[in-house]
């Protein structure tokens, strides 16, 4: 026994209160994988920059190394500026040679450059370890870059290869512009450089933890287009789809009672069939029928793939079709209490078909169908199958609720569908969780209107 | 004047019974419809059965698909998971409903009202369920726990058994005569003796029926395969036979459906009997 109570409860009970958690918490794809490195990281190098910020002997050092990097790019530039209008002049290839020696000789301090900076700023010799960097990537790769093509001035001055010195002048400036524009705006506004990588940081930080926010989800969900049209989906649907099936199935069960039909026992055991088969292939068989190329779809002249109102018919078709067997045993139980001397009684004393439908008939299965009516509710109160097999829920479109306002989404999501989707396509674990107490709560509420229905008739 | 009237009756009877097939074709046309589909030659949707007669009826799709791989690898994962869901159901729910029917025990009647409403009270609760179980998991494999299994599968399957079954079983316990366990317990029998010489070879009808149900459960099941991610033939269908493909070769994926409709129809009219049987004792699911 203990091991049922343990499977059960660890697989459906454990999993709920699991799920009540989350609902105040903002899981979702990026922090229900905890990632405790990364965190460690972003945490270090807020602590790194926050330090940098503070120290002033830090950031004395700093500000001198910037005002060194800004004197070499500034001397670099005018001389590929120089290189550069002379080639466009057609100048005499003497012309070009100071400057080609002038870069010759500031290029091995852009390696330095590259090194100090790196060295100014690397959070992790300074004492807090991580991976992240102050200064972004692409900067470095900047000043690899314009020292690759400070190195070969020379070279390709004395190749004589004026185009490609020409390219790579043009290439050098505008590498140099970025760069000047990043360091320049480093030393002018320090902090605010500073501030913004903390606030960056503290950002990603924040979309990578889990953490407990309150009612959040519940205050979204108030306001959440798609959640009102899934409660109104959801209510419509049980408003059609119940009066449907039980209609069918009780006159199915009436109809095929009469002793006016031959073979009756044979014809009744054929509409069992929807029973009988796997949800799957009661599943494609219907879709194949309702799309606008099926049987179904072209007879009725409907698209379920473009009008969310075609779609919620078929919904309806097919719920019914699967669900009046259970009517129609459920009645036929009932009427087989019914003895034919009753009806032969009734016969007697001359009552019509009406008097023996209403006096006799409907009073006899009122009960059983009763209480079939509450449950097979129940299953249109949680219609989620149906309509993710058929199509998903769709068409997508824009959702429109007035006083709410405006979404895009599965026009005919229901309310268990809404939350799978937001599992299943938004990863949006907390949100989803929020959405389906309130789901259990209605399905709470439902179970408790059945209780005391089923209550009073016994 | 006799005559006519009994002719009369007679006409009202074809005629009424003449509706009445009408009725039943039309409710029973999908079934009649997927199958006339499977045996197109085409892979067209069939826009009238009349299209048989046009193109001709062929077993090929059925062949085709048997040698699809793809089948095969889902079917192959079906049954290991249909088997475990089997084992550990028969392991799992028969004692637990044989000691729910023979112990008086403190919460008996609690967790025995908590398995009724579940089981009745539709399958919201167990897709919620299952889509927590989802992110539980998802949490656990971030520790490094990574629970994606087939074998995860069965114990699902099972644990959403215990409630429904609990209650099919208990009942079927009830109606063994306790008196047949407390004589031999009298006579000095073990605990062990009663339950391997006297209480299972009474119950084994238990067994057929939970072993049934277990492969019905496990076999029809889809939609949490999918949520977990595991290949079965369920899955395959949902996906695969219902997705674009499908729609494009409409007559091989109706094939596919139909063989793995075969089993469970099969069994149902096999199980009808227990069925009708549990719906008798009480226990009445819609």
């Amino acid at each position: 026994m203990l091991p049922s109570l343990v499977l059960y409860l660890f697989f459906n009970i454990w999993p709920m209160v699991f799920s009540i958690g989350i609902a105040f918490t903002n899981a979702d794809r990026y922090n229900i994988l905890p990632n405790p490195e990364k965190i460690q990281d972003l945490k270090n190098a807020i602590a790194c920059a926050q330090y940098l910020e503070t120290s002033t002997e830090h950031r004395e050092r700093a500000v001198k190394l910037l005002r060194r990097v800004e004197s070499t790019l500034e001397s670099l530039e005018g001389n590929f500026t120089a290189i550069k209008s002379a080639l466009e002049n057609d100048g005499a290839r003497s012309e070009l040679e100071p400057y080609v020696n002038n870069i010759n000789r500031l290029y091995p301090r852009i390696r330095d450059i590259r090194v100090h900076v790196l060295e100014a700023f690397n959070c992790t010799k300074l004492g807090f370890s991580t991976k992240l960097e102050l200064i972004p990537g692409r900067v470095l790769d900047d000043l690899t870059s314009l020292y690759m093509i400070s190195a070969r001035v020379l070279l390709l001055y004395s190749a004589g290869e004026a185009r490609d010195l020409y390219r790579d002048a043009v290439s050098a400036l505008s590498l140099i512009t970025k760069l000047r524009e990043f360091f320049s705006k480093l030393e002018v506004d320090y902090e605010g450089y500073l501030n913004a990588f903390t606030e960056s940081a503290e950002r990603e930080l924040d979309r990578l933890e889990l953490k407990y926010i309150s009612t959040g989800n519940f205050e979204r969900l108030r306001e959440d287009p798609r959640f009102y049209n899934a409660l109104y989906k959801t209510l419509f649907f049980v408003a059609t789809s119940v009066p449907l099936k039980v209609s069918i199935g009780v006159l199915l069960a009436l109809f095929y009672s009469s002793p006016l039909i031959y073979g009756r026992k044979a014809l009744r055991a054929l509409l069992l069939v929807p029973w009988a088969l796997p949800f799957l292939l009661s599943a494609i068989t219907w879709k194949f029928l309702s799309l606008p190329s099926g049987q179904l779809g072209g007879a009725l002249n409907i698209n379920i793939n473009t009008n969310e109102w075609h779609a919620f018919l078929i919904y309806n078709l097919f719920e019914a079709w699967l669900a009046y067997p259970f009517i129609m045993t459920v009645t036929m139980g009932a009427l087989s209490g019914l003895s034919k001397d009753v009806i032969e009684a009734a016969l007697v004393d001359g009552a019509g078909l009406r008097d023996r439908l209403f006096k006799v008939v409907f009073p006899l299965i009122a009960k059983p169908v009763t209480l079939a009516t509450i449950l097979t509710t129940g299953a249109s109160l949680q219609a989620f199958l149906v309509p993710l097999v058929i199509n998903g829920a769709g068409p997508v479109g824009r959702i429109y609720i007035s006083g709410v306002g405006e979404a895009v989404g599965p026009k005919n999501e229901m309310l268990i569908l809404f939350g799978y989707n937001k599992i299943m396509i938004d990863w949006e674990y907390g949100y989803a969780a929020s959405l389906y107490l309130v789901v259990i709560l209605i399905i709470l509420l439902y179970v408790s209107i059945w209780f005391i229905v089923s209550r009073k008739m016994r | 004047m006799f005559v006519t009237a009994r002719t009369s009756y007679t006409l009202l009877k074809v005629a009424v019974t003449v509706i009445a097939v009408f009725i039943v074709t039309s409710i029973v046309y999908p079934l009649v419809y997927i199958v006339a589909q499977a045996l197109l030659p085409r892979e067209e949707m069939l826009s009238s059965l009349g299209d048989l007669f046009k193109y001709g009826v062929t077993l090929e799709k059925f062949e085709y698909i048997l040698g699809n791989w793809e089948f095969y690898e889902a079917l192959r994962n079906t049954l290991i998971v249909a088997t475990m869901t089997i084992i550990l159901a028969i392991a799992v729910i028969i004692p637990a409903a044989y000691g729910f029917s023979r112990f008086e025990f403190l919460g008996k009647n609690t967790v025995l009202y908590i398995y009724l409403i579940v089981s009745q009270a539709g399958g919201g609760l167990g897709i919620i369920a299952i889509l927590a179980l989802y992110i539980f998991l998802l949490r656990l494999a971030a520790y490094g726990i990574s629970l994606f299994h087939l074998y995860t599968l069965a114990f699902i399957y099972v644990s959403g058994m215990v409630p429904f079954q609990t209650w099919l079983m208990k009942s079927y316990f009830d109606q063994l005569p306790k008196e047949l366990d407390e004589a031999a317990f009298i006579d000095g029998a073990s605990w062990f003796d009663i339950i391997f010489k006297i209480t299972l070879p009474a119950s084994k009808s238990a067994f057929i029926i939970i072993a049934m149900f277990a492969f019905m459960g496990a076999w029809g099941e889809f939609i949490i395969a999918d949520i977990i991610g595991l290949n079965t033939l369920g899955r395959f269908i949902f996906r695969v036979a219902m997705g674009p493909v499908g729609i494009d070769n409409p007559s091989t994926y109706a094939a596919a459906s139909l063989l793995y409709a075969v089993p469970i129809i099969v069994l149902f009219i096999v199980a009808q009997k227990y069925i009708g049987e549990a719906y008798k004792r009480g226990i009445v699911k819609g």
